[in-house]
């Protein structure tokens, strides 16, 4: 994921991963890396959440 | 004429008698109109539009080019008309003239309605929507997808109008911090075409601006016509930052609309552009909680199979251990037994040799026994004898003595 991924894939991504922890067919390995994937992706969600400064420019 | 009233209080300031109130002004206009034969005309002729029902009545504008007049078909009259007027019909009207004293305003009362066919408006409103859907602007293909969360809307509309502050309200509302440029321009009048296009291409080369707002509040129809003229709705169609426009109320349609990539309804819906920043919020923390779930679930699954693995490969393995110390205590066991009565049939054989042995023994004891009683009986016997031999030898001797003593005695 990147900074341009939109907002949706990241959150299609999160929801894959939930997807794949709830089924249980994965190693603790696995599973340690997926929620480490779903937390940084997360964390790239809040970072794109904080956009603008609340400016009104008149032009 | 009416004189003028000499009560108000601004004829003391003014120089001049001739002094009226809007209310007596307003009586001497309904007068001359009451009075005025050549105003009264069969038909008006014109296009009809702003049709809507109020009170029951059905009100609508008589327009032609510029010029425009109200009209009101009473309810009574509404169902007996020829035509009911709507927005693309050329009609021609007939009804009295009458003048709205409390608010200085004439309208057509209606009694009929003639159809006259397509207004000259619906003319132009078509050609110019296939003059765009010829060039695939209105087809869904050519719309582009609105940006998620865009961090810049630029908004073009009149700066100083509700609009304007509506759409701005609106966008804040949901996304608080999202920043807004305002493009000000005319929407209606001899410069808006030129301002609207002029503001959505300045803000179509702004790399800032991630959305494009056209948007502008109600009013007549004739005003919001603007916003089917093929060149500004060209502009908008043909930018490469997403656009999205909102003109009059609820129901009002523009070919502006119709090409932009996304609709709203009015200006305070223009918020519809950009997400609701608390919905995302929530949706992250949801997002965040269901995946600590899920992960806590997953370990405890992966682990419950490990200790049930683990407990069963335990059980297993004491299981097989207890049935190979139990065959070996069986085992051992037998052995042990064999060998305890091997051991007593040993003991038993050498103990029944034993007293075999000491039976023999004891026999030929007996025997022995039966040997030295007889050699004892005999020596005892032979010992009697002799005993008795020498007791004979003893009284013979001792009567030998006897007789000899008598002998001698007699002698």
């Amino acid at each position: 994921m990147t900074d341009n991924t939109p907002i949706s894939d990241k959150v299609d991504r999160i929801e894959t991963i939930i997807e794949q922890l709830e089924d249980g067919e994965v190693s603790l390995e696995e599973a340690q890396e997926l929620r480490e994937e779903g937390k940084e992706i997360l964390a790239e969600l809040e970072a794109t959440l904080d956009v603008g400064d609340s400016e009104i420019i008149e032009q | 004429m009416a004189e003028a009233d000499v009560s108000t209080t601004e004829a003391a300031e003014l120089d001049s008698d001739d002094i009226v109130t809007v209310a007596t002004l307003n009586d001497e206009i309904s007068a001359v109109i009451d009075e005025a034969r050549e105003l009264n005309h069969d038909y008006v002729v014109g296009d009809a539009s702003d049709c809507r029902e109020a009170n029951g009545h059905l009100h609508f504008d008589l327009v032609a080019g510029d010029a425009s007049i109200h009209c009101v078909v009473f309810g009574v009259r509404y169902k007996s008309l020829n035509a009911t007027p709507d927005e693309e019909m050329h009609i021609a009207v007939r009804g009295e003239i009458s003048y709205y004293e409390a608010q200085g305003s004439c309208s057509l009362i209606v009694e009929d309605v003639v159809d006259m066919g397509k207004s000259e408006y619906s003319q132009i409103y078509a050609e110019n929507k296939q003059k765009l859907a010829a060039d695939g602007l209105l087809d869904d293909e050519h719309k582009q997808s609105l940006p998620d969360l865009p961090a810049t809307v630029g908004i073009v509309t009149s700066a100083d109008s509700d609009a304007r502050i509506d759409a701005v309200t609106a966008i804040h509302d949901r996304y608080p911090k999202v920043t807004i440029k305002i493009q000000d321009a005319n929407v209606q009048g001899p410069d808006a075409l030129q301002e609207l296009m002029s503001g959505v291409a300045a803000f179509d080369q702004d790399a800032a601006v991630d959305v494009i707002i056209v948007t502008r509040g109600g009013g007549a129809d004739k005003t919001l016509r603007i916003f089917n003229e093929t060149p500004l709705c060209r502009v908008i169609a043909d930018t490469d930052t997403p656009t999205a426009v909102g003109i009059g109320h609820e129901d009002d349609r523009t070919l502006a609309d119709e090409v932009a990539d996304y609709r709203f309804m009015t200006p305070t819906h223009a918020g519809e552009v950009v997400p609701k920043r608390a919905d995302l919020d929530e949706e992250c923390s949801r997002l965040a909680e269901r995946l600590d779930t899920a992960y806590q679930s997953a370990i405890e699954t992966k682990l419950t199979a490990s200790k049930t693995a683990l407990d069963n490969a335990y059980q297993s393995t004491v299981a097989s251990r207890l049935q190979e110390l139990d065959a070996s205590l069986a085992h051992a066991a037998d052995r042990h037994v064999e060998a305890e009565i091997r051991d007593l049939r040993n003991r038993l054989d050498t103990a029944y040799k034993t007293l075999e042995q000491e039976k023999e023994h004891e026999e030929e004891l007996e025997e022995t026994v039966e040997e030295v009683r007889d050699e004892a009986m005999t020596e005892v016997e032979a010992k009697v004898a002799r005993q008795q031999r020498r007791y004979k030898i003893a009284i013979a001797v001792l009567v030998l003595v006897v007789l000899g003593l008598a002998a001698l005695y007699v002698i």
